[in-house]
């Protein structure tokens, strides 16, 4: 037995070995089927150094989703357990995708222009010779959530559930400080800054990612240019060189492979900024709003974090003993407001406890939060609920707010747990 | 090396295994259609015109997002679709009823018809259409490919490497670090074993005579049958193999 089967898992190059020989109407045992949930490609082959129980999305693009069973065990999530959403490599930079070594890059440009008088390039180099700040902030996809959104209907893409979720300490210049230094002179009638990344679609028409910000935003404010990653250059699967970090925004608007910034007079143009990673201004019903139907009247950005809560303990998976149990996890939202109060439900909803709520130092970090409390033996339906000073919190029913493109899922979290 | 000879020895494992692990893996496509898979490989239930999902979608992606968003409901399948055309996939208008009638129909949220004993068979190939239909999203309808990314098939010597070398390339796919004339090309060519023994050879057939390759012919090549392909069926490659291979045939 190979290390990779041991590990419950197998190469990719087994893998690729098993699917060129297809045998048509298999029939299913339940020892095939406990074979074939072996014989998934192993995560840590796809991008070296990762986890290798992600749960994977994508192989081509590596983009994978952390357990919550392993994500619950570090405050600061390391980087083999940071979920991984990539839409393209950058250009000629495709084997920096093939590992969370960060890429050794001795030089980088970043074009600093647009409706500006001086257009100038500054470095990697100049970065790394300003003061550094550091933002320990939650990273979520937009998309994070989405799969529960199929209660409702069906959202396109990845599945995700809650793990498309990190907390991370990222290092690196205010965005502010940079555009001070670079001196750029903006036009008066610069009305957006628009970030643009090294990736390229590989598709001849492809769109490229590129994120427009209002330039009166006040998230830019906290923003960093981000070298670093908990202590370490960033890994290229992770946005490295140099990443926009902007604390409280969703990880599509955190733009990777920073090359480009530039003073425009409206947003981009690209279907990543005016179709995708939008949310619906008002509720809306599938089947009558679809993909297609988004415009930058009826909809914005994925700007900020809604509030949310989870619960990383117990588990489904856990084997819950009956008597004293701590149920916990962590809050979080965009940063603009303390988390004021998180409450707990044995009863799926019937009635609530207080938790007690250890706010982080970072208000963009995640807060940790439990509740010691007795469980009987038998099915419990185990919910939190977050709310901040804003009054702002959760919908009981997250289909709610349910969207053709299945972002900011902020349900209240639901975990059914089997206490012997 | 004699044209048709089997330049590589079987995977060590194949004759031990073989019938175990398609099982596993005809299950896994089967049972678990969220779970994780490698890029390229995911089985899409039969149906009209299946194949032109492979062709146009894995430009950018694997299959595993269609298989994940499978129960969409018929708006959403057609909404989606005009997104992928935002995003660059280049679409004629029947090709796009095609792909959505497909998508609708086996991965809606309306229960599919039952599966058809056979996969769809063509009557008459042309290497041409075969070309045109699964070829072109990546390297593009005048073969030219996409420069650093999707390599030309035109002008490509590629294709007389070895009598059978493009077969084993669609068949297995090809992934590594590819240059051609010293030209680095990053994108990863995925496996077309869903198409036919006829299509495949078909296709290759019509490249080594198409787009100036016919005056690259190094000696003469006898053209590839459907039975070749079905043989080279039978032994299967690691993607990564084939850039090897390729490496010793150079």
């Amino acid at each position: 037995m190979t290390k990779d089967q041991k590990s419950g898992s197998m190469s990719r190059r087994q893998f690729h070995r098993l699917a060129g020989m297809t045998v048509a109407g298999a029939a299913v045992s339940p020892t095939v089927a406990r074979m074939a949930a072996a014989a998934t490609p192993n995560p840590s082959d796809i991008i070296a150094g990762v986890n290798p129980t992600m749960i994977i999305h994508n192989a081509k693009l590596g983009v994978m989703e952390t357990p919550l069973t392993l994500l619950r065990d570090h405050d600061i999530t390391p980087k083999e357990l940071m979920f991984i959403r990539n839409h393209f490599p950058p250009a000629g930079k495709q084997a920096w995708m093939a590992t969370t070594d960060a890429p050794m890059v001795k030089e980088w440009n970043i074009r600093i222009g647009g409706l500006a008088v001086r257009p100038r390039t500054i470095t990697l180099k100049d970065l790394e010779g300003m003061e550094q700040v550091k933002r320990v902030s939650v990273m979520q996809c937009a998309g994070n959530g989405r799969s529960f959104y199929a209660a409702k209907a069906k959202a396109p893409g990845g599945q995700w559930k809650h793990g498309g979720l990190a907390n991370v300490e990222w290092e690196g210049v205010p965005l502010k400080a940079v555009l001070d230094k670079a001196n750029v002179g903006p036009s008066v009638e610069a009305r957006f800054l628009t970030a643009n990344g090294a990736d390229e679609s590989p598709a001849a028409k492809g769109a490229d990612l590129i994120k427009s910000y209002h330039l009166e935003d006040t998230a830019l404010d906290h923003a960093i240019l981000a070298i670093k990653l908990n202590g370490e250059p960033i890994p290229a699967v992770h946005g490295g060189p140099v990443r926009l970090i902007i604390p409280g925004y969703y990880g599509n608007m955190n733009v990777k492979f920073l090359n480009e910034l530039s003073y425009e007079n409206m947003q981009s143009p690209t279907p990543f900024q005016s179709k995708a990673y939008r949310m619906v201004n008002k509720p809306v019903e599938p089947g009558k709003f679809t993909t297609r139907d988004y415009d930058l009247g009826n909809s914005h950005p994925t700007y900020g974090f809604k509030i949310m809560s989870v619960i990383f303990a117990p588990l489904a998976e856990d084997k819950v003993k009956a008597g004293p149990v701590e149920i916990r996890g962590v809050a979080w939202n965009d940063g603009t407001a303390p988390i004021t109060s998180v409450k707990v439900s044995k009863d799926g909803g019937k009635s609530w406890e207080q938790a007690t709520l250890k706010l982080s130092d970072s208000p963009w970090a995640w807060h940790h939060w439990s509740l010691k409390t007795n469980l009987s033996a038998g099915t419990h339906t185990l919910r939190v609920i977050a709310t901040d000073s804003l009054g702002r919190t959760q919908p009981i029913d997250g289909t709610a707010l349910w969207n053709p493109k299945g972002y900011e899922w902020n349900g209240v979290d639901l975990v059914k747990v089997t206490v012997s | 090396m004699t044209p048709t000879s089997s330049p590589l020895p079987l995977p060590p494992t194949h004759h031990r295994t073989g019938a175990v692990a398609a099982l596993a893996l005809a299950t896994l496509m089967q049972i678990l259609p969220a779970g994780p898979a490698a890029a390229t490989e995911f089985n899409l239930p039969q149906g009209p015109n299946r194949a032109l999902i492979y062709a146009k979608c894995r430009t950018c992606h694997d299959l595993q997002y269609v298989v994940e968003s499978k129960g969409m409901n018929a708006s959403a399948w057609d909404g989606l679709i005009d997104d992928m055309e935002g995003f660059g996939v280049d679409l004629t208008p029947d090709e796009r009823k095609k792909i959505v009638t497909y998508l609708q129909t086996y991965m809606g949220d309306t229960p599919p018809p039952a599966p058809s004993a056979t996969p769809e068979v063509k009557t008459k190939v042309d290497g041409a259409s075969v070309f045109a239909e699964n070829c072109t999203a990546c390297h593009q309808e005048d073969a030219k490919g996409i420069p650093e990314t999707f390599p030309p098939l035109a002008h490509n010597s590629d294709l007389f490497l070895a009598r059978l070398f493009p077969v084993k390339v669609l068949l297995n796919g090809m992934t590594g670090a590819l240059r051609i004339k010293g030209a680095p090309y990053e994108g990863e060519m995925p496996s077309f074993s869903h198409l036919s023994d006829a299509e495949l050879a078909a296709v290759v057939n019509y490249l080594r005579q198409s787009f100036g390759n016919d005056a690259l012919a190094t000696k003469k090549m006898a053209a590839v049958t459907a039975d070749d392909v079905k043989k080279l069926r039978q032994s299967p490659m690691d993607p990564e193999k084939v850039l090897e291979y390729r490496a010793s045939l150079e």
